[in-house]
């Protein structure tokens, strides 16, 4: 190939349609094909060469082909036809211009498209001074060896790389006091003092907590130096726990002032997170979850439903639907960023006022072809009776037998059934039992002993595979990963199964211009329960005594209090009930596909302006199936009255049955389609060396279209081929009993008042983003963001709305002052911010919203509703939010302290139930002011960094106090008593006091009778209430915090993460909570075993009351709240919320212990197989905490504890 | 610089397409920009329409028009009694102070009439607020805010009566929270004197009347279940009859009363049609039984409230034994004695306005009439009269005998104050109604003269009121502004045997002028809104003055 030869021009350029050739293998080598990987820049190619007599210009264009890279060269400099004989393996560029130029010294430029050689002239025949070879093998800290890495003597520029195999040689003078230089991209440089060794072997550490790291903002990424905001950045490696298929859950005790609260055991639920506390009593609380630059909505959730869906007993469907990110699969995660202060959040504007957490993915990196596969098994542990404090069924039926002795009534009449000591008891009183058999019966109840718990949960096996592939080149890199994942919950039928993949790939289109692509697919199937049934709780409040099979093996029904509308036998009779019988019968499925592309685009305009786009589009759906089958009591209940085919056609029972046939099935069908577009333009440029500016400009749009079916069918029949028949003619029912015959429709009045719901909306934003950032002498910076909303909401005018976010922050890079140079000082940087932010109040119009409604026939017109009145007093809920941290980093940030001290003062808002003369709408207050400050800490030290030891300790800890401060006109008005003792979580009570503040009765004595008495009550009437009760506590912790710990030793690697709570308080939970009205609960269910120790008789020593048998002294006392003597309770109740029942919720949880070995097997090698880590763990190894709880979690409410878990896992990489 | 270029035309594509990207899409939610808009929000949360009107369903379970069934069989079972449902109907019946929170505890419904009637207004008030701010021609704003008014009158007319202290006793004393706009306010909804919610009540009635006759005439009445021109009349009327201003109450009147397009019906011409109320056999034939709140009554110009509500406290069935073997005993509150006997012989009313099948046990040779019978009967499936309690039958009525009612009384009340002529009009009133509700062979018109003085003829216009008028929500009403007079209620406790002399039941009373006479509010509403001040109430709990 000619070159250009004129004089004048210095360089000439290779045709453009060699460019094309070589993305062209940018994209094969995507695929996998790419023979050999390479590093940018001269030292990280690895050339390989044998060419015989060969011309210069044939030497070059081999090395163009292997490395991607042009060759410019002044063609007066270098004879091109030239012939050479060159064999060499896995050298760097300088070795082959070093074996092409032999006798030349060649002086080159590398950069990421060209080789220029720069200068050749004929080595200098330097004065041979003596000196020696020292030889030896780079490695990284894994032991991988280190190729290219540039070795060079101090001072001079002759410098050698290593080979393929790690191996370097390099001549060193003896003279003077020669200092080897290691070097190379992304690790530390090092430096090694030669004194006389022949062999230097180096490790090789890379580069981290370096100070020109880089914060992840999502939408914008700033160096660590820029940063003035209060955040946690975390390594995806830090908090990995592989028994958790989502990263929600992992981040628990790792992050200062970010509370992670478990509030379901379902498989596939999602915890509840909190940043520096509440700062809405509005609505959603969870932090903004932002992927890639892309924020995350909310799941698509279905609210307001009726039937299956809404069915009581704590069927919840939030239960079964993850969070935001559940379909992220967390081994594509690289890191994880939580903004905390008004300066890191400002640019998400309203959104982020809950705080936000970015996540990073994996990229594809300029590596060598890496595949990691990886295999995790965990079990999790189910309860057992050991956890539950609960009676067994000879504790249960004596019970009943003291208390039915004793005198005490019953909430409703026993059924006659032999499986309660009531039920036997009505049979023999009614004659159908002898005595000898009523006997023998009651002895066998006294044994049965049921493990509910056993039968209706297990010891659930969950399992994650992962595979990743990732390699790259110069110009391109990927990033390939699948997964799968199948979590069991511990109830029987509870799973949740997850497939994901993922790709993404980075292209240098041009030196000035790169795109990134990642496209991500996921789909989850979760199964559950529906129709009411609940297996743990069912367990836990079920009667031991009741038997579940007959001893020929076969279900044993018995009888529950439930009645069927149109027939009035079953309330005399109840209604059969199996509790695995239902299970078979009803359950719950989802099916949530997803997918996802996201577009990054980066171009460089010019050297100080750069312009970027970001584009994501995602695609959801969910199909969700809940069912209750014709057997199943759901269908008996609200349908039949009687089990189906048990009566003939044409019976009285018969004509009564809506529903004859098949069973209920109702669906959901939702889609989700969503975009994002933002285009920046950054300018950052550093003028007369000191002055560095950094500005972005940003425009961002964003839409979400939702649509969401749900219907339901009757006479459903899964085991019919899924065909539905019909129910029975209204017109034809005869009720049996007082009942009368059903309404207009019959069932299908439930599909036209409920039943069917849809939901379908497009909400647009559209967003300005303004981030400024300018450092004086690299020390001083200052940074000022702004943003605005504006959304296609109801009444919120475009015109009317500029309503920004702002925030402003200044922050010192102490340190770096020359005068405060110190060797052990590596990071002193004090900062303060301050923002404005409105809340997520914002998603509220102060206008008033109608819902269309259906016609009215009856009327010949359409109908339309409130949705929600106009409230003109709303103002935007604003938080006004002070950051001062610190951040201290000593002895080359072996010890990094990080100190934040925050107030946030927020004018809440609250969703306020307005009173009746508004009709019973609700509408979003304002007028509350809260302030929140706290204090938040985080401290990590490395303290053994050796080559075989090593240990890291890092704590954090977040106190929060928080205060009323003023209270709104509508959230003045006054309180009752049961405001005061469930406590101002939603409804704000008393200025002056903390935000969670709750309050309890002041338990006195037990009396003669046995029942609980308390003080104060005898207060003048009209008393306030913080007179006649006494204040608890609060329920809001005071504190939460964190430690782990990770120490290594070779190969050998121990994690362990410690979560702690304190100060916070609660009720305990109340033995007589299901004694309504002070009658006795249904003898079917189980009762706390706390209760054989309650009262029995005068003398008794026991902080237990005694049951309510009647008598003088009566079951409601009125308080004093109330002028009249109206505001009466049950003195159980009162006991259960009264300071005898307070305990600290306080606890320190073990959450993990986990031990890895990693090494690199060499009998493995001959495998391909690079490296294994094999990963045990134990998850939630203890808890601590008051021992009132009875070894329950407080946070799960004192009735459940998170199982315990085991974990192995093993990771492969190639 | 080409790129530069690209970026700013990219940029400004972007930026121009915003307005559109901000335009709400909610295919269901709208911010109300249309008359239509308010229109539909008047139907859907305005009206008391069958489905969704329960803020009256207690009224005939409290008032002197009924009475418990004054006999048990003796297979009655016992555990009927404790049936919520029962249980429900006692609490209201026995005049129980705390009712609403009783009645929630033994799951009996809709016992808060407070905050359903409020609801239902605030939807009114949400109408009136917005109507200036929309869009749509004029006729059209004026009927619909003609109808809010109108509505928001009758609410706060039932409102005031239900817990307001009567007007004649004391117009400054308590009443109920005026609220006239929908909007949030920063004000505690503490109570209105009675005579400030009266004087809202006329002044929307009054501008009401205006604006629909300022409608097309053919538009002021028709009979699309709307309140209309008359309705308004009507209301303002019977608001001037409790305010005891006569005079206007009987020129309110006199404006339903002239319209050419409404007129009474005979019910002898029912009788002959073979409306006999009462059924040839036990099949369940229900063609027997006229339905009075119906556009086929040309009484009627606006049907409201729902069958399903007022029935729900005052037409239960007793029932013998239980589950499949139950059979339908008696009305559980059926038409009190006072009432029945105050019935002259030939009054058609006695037969057609309550059913009469009671029993089917002919061996119990007795008769009652249940509390209902004007709105339609569903076929009974043991052999009873059930009320049709289908969510698409109207409860109530406007009907054009209240009118002339009012004039009578009214014109009555003139008399007695020494207005001569009046005298003559009153009983030309009563002369007209009564003329259409006799049997001809029976009736004898009466005479101014044929009264004693002028006492006789309220009493006789108020008696007439009472017949006419019974288990349409508004005896209670009346008991309340005609001097609170003692009310005793017996409840049977328990079955006796056949024989009368075996019968239990304790008797509640309610004295000459009873707190009681007054609904205390209910719990959940001093609740949920604590600047409201109960009415004095009779301690906890209603005790019965007699047990037997």
């Amino acid at each position: 190939m000619e070159k250009n030869h004129e004089p004048g021009t210095v360089f000439s350029r290779r045709p453009r349609k060699h460019l094309d050739i070589m993305r062209l293998t940018g994209f094969l080598c995507l695929l996998g094909f790419m023979p050999l990987s390479a590093r940018t820049y001269s030292q990280e190619y690895n050339i390989s060469l044998k060419m015989e007599n060969a011309t210069v210009q044939e030497v070059f264009d081999e090395i163009t082909k292997a490395t991607g890279l042009d060759f410019f060269y002044n063609s007066a400099l270098v004879d091109a036809s030239r012939r050479v004989s060159v064999t060499l393996s896995g050298a760097s560029i300088e070795g082959v211009l070093n074996a092409v130029f032999k006798g030349y010294r060649a002086r080159f430029e590398v950069n990421e498209r060209f080789i220029v050689l720069l200068d050749l002239r004929p080595e200098e025949r330097e004065p041979q001074r003596r000196g020696t070879l020292v030889h030896g093998t780079i490695t990284d800290v894994n032991g991988d060896p280190l190729p290219g890495v540039t070795v060079r003597v101090k001072g001079t520029s002759a410098g050698v790389a290593s080979e393929a195999n790690g191996h370097y040689a390099i001549p060193v003078p003896l003279d003077g006091r020669p200092v080897l230089q290691f070097s190379f991209i992304g690790m530390k440089a090092k430096e090694v003092h030669w004194q006389g060794e022949k062999v230097i072997d180096v490790t090789m550490e890379e580069e981290v907590q370096e100070m020109n790291e880089v914060v992840v903002l999502g939408i914008a990424n700033v160096t660590r130096r820029d940063m003035v905001g209060s955040f946690t950045q975390l390594p995806v490696d830090a908090v990995m726990q592989p028994i958790y298929n989502s990263v929600d859950q992992m981040l628990e005790g790792r992050v200062a002032g970010l509370a992670v609260t478990t509030t379901s055991l379902r498989a596939g639920a999602a915890p509840s997170i909190t940043i520096r506390g509440r700062s809405t009593l509005l609505g959603n609380t969870q932090p903004l979850w932002v992927v890639d630059g892309i924020v995350q909505n909310e799941v698509i959730e279905v609210d307001a439903l009726s039937g299956l869906w809404g069915s009581s007993s704590g069927e919840d469907l939030s239960q079964y639907l993850g969070s935001q990110i559940s379909w992220l699969n967390p081994d594509d995660i690289e890191t994880i960023t939580v903004l905390k202060d008004a300066t890191a959040t400002a640019i998400y504007g309203s959104r982020a006022s809950n705080g936000v957490i970015v996540i990073t993915t994996r990229k594809g990196s300029a590596d060598r072809l890496s595949v990691n596969l990886s295999s995790n098994w965990n079990v999790r542990f189910r309860p057992t009776y050991r956890n539950y404090d609960l009676m067994n069924s000879q504790q249960r039926v004596r019970f009943s037998r003291e208390a039915f002795d004793a005198g005490v009534l019953y909430l409703n009449v026993p059924l006659a059934q032999p499986y309660t000591y009531e039920g036997l008891l009505r049979l023999f009183n009614e004659g159908l039992l002898k005595e000898d058999a009523f006997r023998e019966q009651y002895e066998l109840l006294e044994t049965v002993n049921t493990d509910w718990l056993d039968l209706l949960a297990r010891d659930a096996i969950g399992q994650r595979h992962n595979m990743s592939i990732n390699g790259g080149t110069a110009k391109s890199t990927y990033s390939f990963s699948a997964s799968y994942d199948k979590t069991e919950g511990i109830e029987k039928g509870n799973m949740n199964e997850r497939v994901t993949a993922r790709l993404a790939v980075g292209m240098a289109l041009s030196p000035d211009v790169h795109l990134d692509v990642a496209i991500n697919g996921g789909f989850s199937t979760t199964t559950g329960f529906a129709a009411g049934v609940n297996p743990l709780a069912y367990a836990t409040t079920t009667s031991r005594a009741i038997p579940v099979r007959h001893p020929d093996g076969s279900l044993l029904f018995h009888k529950v209090n439930e009645a069927y509308h149109y027939n009035d036998d079953t309330k005399a009779t109840g209604l059969d009930f199996n509790i695995l019988h239902e299970m078979a019968n009803t359950g719950a499925r989802f099916r949530n596909p997803r997918a996802s592309v996201n577009v990054n685009f980066k171009w460089e305009l010019l050297p100080a302006l750069a312009y970027e786009l970001a584009a994501g589009v995602k695609l959801e759906s969910r199909k969700g199936e809940i069912w209750a089958d014709a057997p199943s009591m759901y269908v008996a209940r609200r349908y039949r009255g009687y089990p189906v085919g048990t009566v003939d056609p044409g019976s009285a029972y018969y004509k009564a049955a809506l529903l004859p046939f098949g069973g209920e099935l109702q669906t959901e069908d939702s889609f989700g389609l969503g975009y994002e577009l933002r285009n920046t333009l950054k300018f950052n440029k550093t003028f007369r060396e000191d002055h560095r500016v950094v500005a972005q400009a940003g425009w961002e749009i964003r839409s979400n279209l939702r649509d969401s079916k749900v219907n339901t069918v009757w006479g459903f029949d899964r085991d019919r081929g899924e065909r539905i028949t019909p129910p029975a003619v209204p017109s034809t029912i005869v009720p049996v009993g007082a009942a009368s015959a059903p309404r207009d429709l019959g069932i299908f009045d439930e599909l036209y008042s409920g039943r069917w719901l849809s939901t379908n909306f497009t909400n647009n934003h559209a967003s300005l983003i303004f981030i400024g950032s300018y450092a004086l002498k690299n020390r001083y910076i200052l940074n000022a963001n702004m943003r605005n909303d504006w959304s296609n909401r109801f009444g919120q005018n475009i015109n009317r709305r500029f309503d920004p976010t702002y925030s402003l922050g200044v922050a010192w890079r102490a340190a770096d002052e020359p005068w405060l140079e110190a060797r052990w000082l590596t990071q002193l940087s004090p900062r303060i911010s301050y923002g404005i932010q409105g809340n997520v109040l914002n998603s509220v119009s102060p206008e008033m919203i109608l819902r269309k409604g259906p016609a009215s026939t009856l009327y010949n017109g359409y109908t339309a509703g409130i949705v929600q009145l106009a409230n003109p007093t709303l103002s935007w809920e604003r938080t006004r939010i002070w950051n001062f941290g610190l951040d201290l980093g000593l002895f080359n940030n072996r010890v990094s302290l990080v100190v934040d001290g925050y107030t946030r003062d927020s004018n809440v808002g609250i969703s306020y139930n307005l009173s009746p003369e508004y009709g019973g709408y609700a509408t979003p207050v304002t007028g509350t002011h809260v302030r929140n400050t706290g204090l938040e800490a985080t401290l990590n030290t490395r303290l053994l960094a050796g080559k075989e030891w090593q240990l890291t300790v890092g704590a954090n800890a977040a106190k929060n106090w928080n205060k009323i401060v003023k209270t709104g006109f509508l959230d003045s008005s006054p309180r009752t008593t049961a405001n005061y003792i469930n406590g101002q979580g939603s409804r704000v009570l008393e200025p002056g006091y903390a935000y969670g503040a709750f309050w309890a009765y002041a338990f006195d004595a037990l009396d003669a009778n046995g029942y609980p008495t308390f003080k104060n009550l005898d207060l003048a009437p009209g008393a306030p209430f913080t007179d006649f009760l006494v204040l608890a506590g609060t329920r809001v912790p005071l504190v939460n915090g964190g430690a782990h710990l990770r120490l290594s030793y070779k190969n050998l690697a121990l994690y362990t993460l410690f979560s702690v709570s304190l100060g916070g308080k609660e009720f305990l939970p109340n033995p007589y909570d299901t004694f309504s009205y002070g009658l006795i609960p249904s003898p079917t269910a189980n009762l706390p075993a706390e209760l054989t120790r309650r009262w029995k008789k005068p003398g008794d020593v026991t902080d237990i009351p005694g049951l309510y048998t009647g008598g003088e002294a009566p079951l409601f006392l009125a308080d004093p709240s109330e002028l009249d003597g109206s505001s009466t309770a049950d003195r159980y109740l009162m006991w259960g919320h009264s300071d005898a029942r307070v305990a600290s919720t306080s606890t320190l949880k073990c959450k993990v212990l986990q031990l890895t070995w990693s090494g690199r097997p060499a009998c493995l090698a001959a495998l391909g197989v690079k490296s294994v880590s094999v990963n045990a763990s134990v998850n939630n190894l203890f808890l601590l905490a008051n021992e009132r709880w009875n070894g329950m979690d407080p946070a799960l409410g004192g009735r459940y504890i998170e199982p315990r878990s085991f974990n192995a896992g093993l990771n492969i990489g190639f | 610089m080409k790129k530069i270029h690209a970026i700013t035309a990219l940029v400004a594509l972007v930026l121009g397409a915003c307005g559109e990207f901000l335009e709400p899409k909610s295919p269901t939610e709208v911010t109300p920009a249309t008359v239509e808009h308010l229109d539909e929000l008047l139907l859907g949360v305005a009206y008391p329409r069958p489905d969704n009107a329960y803020f009256n369903c207690l009224l005939d379970a409290v008032s002197d028009d009924v009475s418990g069934a004054g006999f048990h069989e003796g297979a009655v079972n016992t555990s009927f009694y404790d049936d919520g449902d029962v249980q429900a109907v006692k609490i209201a019946y026995t005049w129980q102070p705390d009712y609403s929170r009783l009645i929630q505890t033994v799951g009996g419904k809709h016992a808060d009439m407070y905050s359903s009637a409020y609801r239902f207004l605030a939807g009114a008030n949400a109408v009136i607020d917005r109507l200036d701010g929309v869009k749509g021609p004029a006729d059209e704003k004026h009927l619909v805010l003609a109808q809010a008014l109108t509505l928001r009158a009758y609410y706060y007319l039932h409102l005031v009566n239900l817990f307001g202290v009567p007007y004649n006793v004391d117009p400054d004393g308590p009443g109920v929270p005026l609220k006239v706009t929908s909007d949030v306010e920063t004000r505690p909804m503490t109570r209105n004197t009675v005579r400030e919610v009266y004087e809202q009540i006329v002044a929307d009635l009054v501008e009401a009347v205006r604006l629909f006759k300022m409608l097309p005439e053919e538009r002021q009445f028709r009979k699309n279940y709307r309140v209309n021109l008359p309705a308004a009349q009507h209301l303002l009327a019977r608001a001037y009859l409790y305010m005891e201003r006569w005079s206007e109450a009987e020129a309110a009147a006199a404006g339903v009363i002239a319209r050419a397009d409404l007129s009474l019906l005979n019910l002898e011409d029912l009788i002959n049609a073979g409306y006999t109320n009462r059924r040839a056999s036990a099949s369940n034939d229900t063609r027997k039984y006229y339905n009075f709140i119906s556009h086929d009554n040309p009484e009627c110009y606006w049907l409201s409230g729902s069958a399903d509500a007022m029935s729900l406290y005052a037409s239960h069935i007793i029932m013998r034994a239980t589950g499949a073997n139950a059979t339908n005993c008696a009305y559980l509150l059926q038409a009190s004695p006072a009432l029945l006997e105050s019935f002259e012989p030939g009054d058609a009313r006695a037969l057609l306005y309550m059913v009469s099948d009671v029993y089917t046990n002919t061996a119990i040779n007795r008769t009652g009439h249940g509390a209902f019978g004007k709105y339609p009967i569903a076929t009974g499936d043991r052999n009873n009269l059930v009320p049709a309690a289908n969510s698409t039958v109207f409860g109530q009525a406007l009907r054009l005998a209240e009118p002339y009612l009012i004039r009578a009384e009214a014109c009555a009340m003139l008399y007695k104050q020494g207005d001569a002529a009046a005298g003559a009009k009153a009983v030309e009133a009563l002369n007209t109604l009564r003329a259409k509700r006799f049997v001809a062979a029976s009736y004898v018109p009466l005479t101014l003269a044929g009264f004693a003085d002028a006492d006789a003829l309220v009493a006789k216009a108020r008696e007439e009121r009472r017949k006419e008028l019974c288990f349409e929500g508004l005896r209670w009403f009346d008991q309340r502004r005609q001097g609170m007079k003692r009310v005793e209620h017996r409840w049977y406790t328990g079955p006796g045997t056949t024989t009368a002399t075996d019968i239990h039941y304790e008797t509640y009373v309610l004295d000459d002028n009873d707190p009681g006479f007054t609904f205390p509010l209910p719990h959940g509403v001093l609740e949920d809104n604590t600047y409201l001040v109960q009415v004095p109430v009779v301690g906890v709990e209603r005790a019965p003055a007699s047990v037997q």
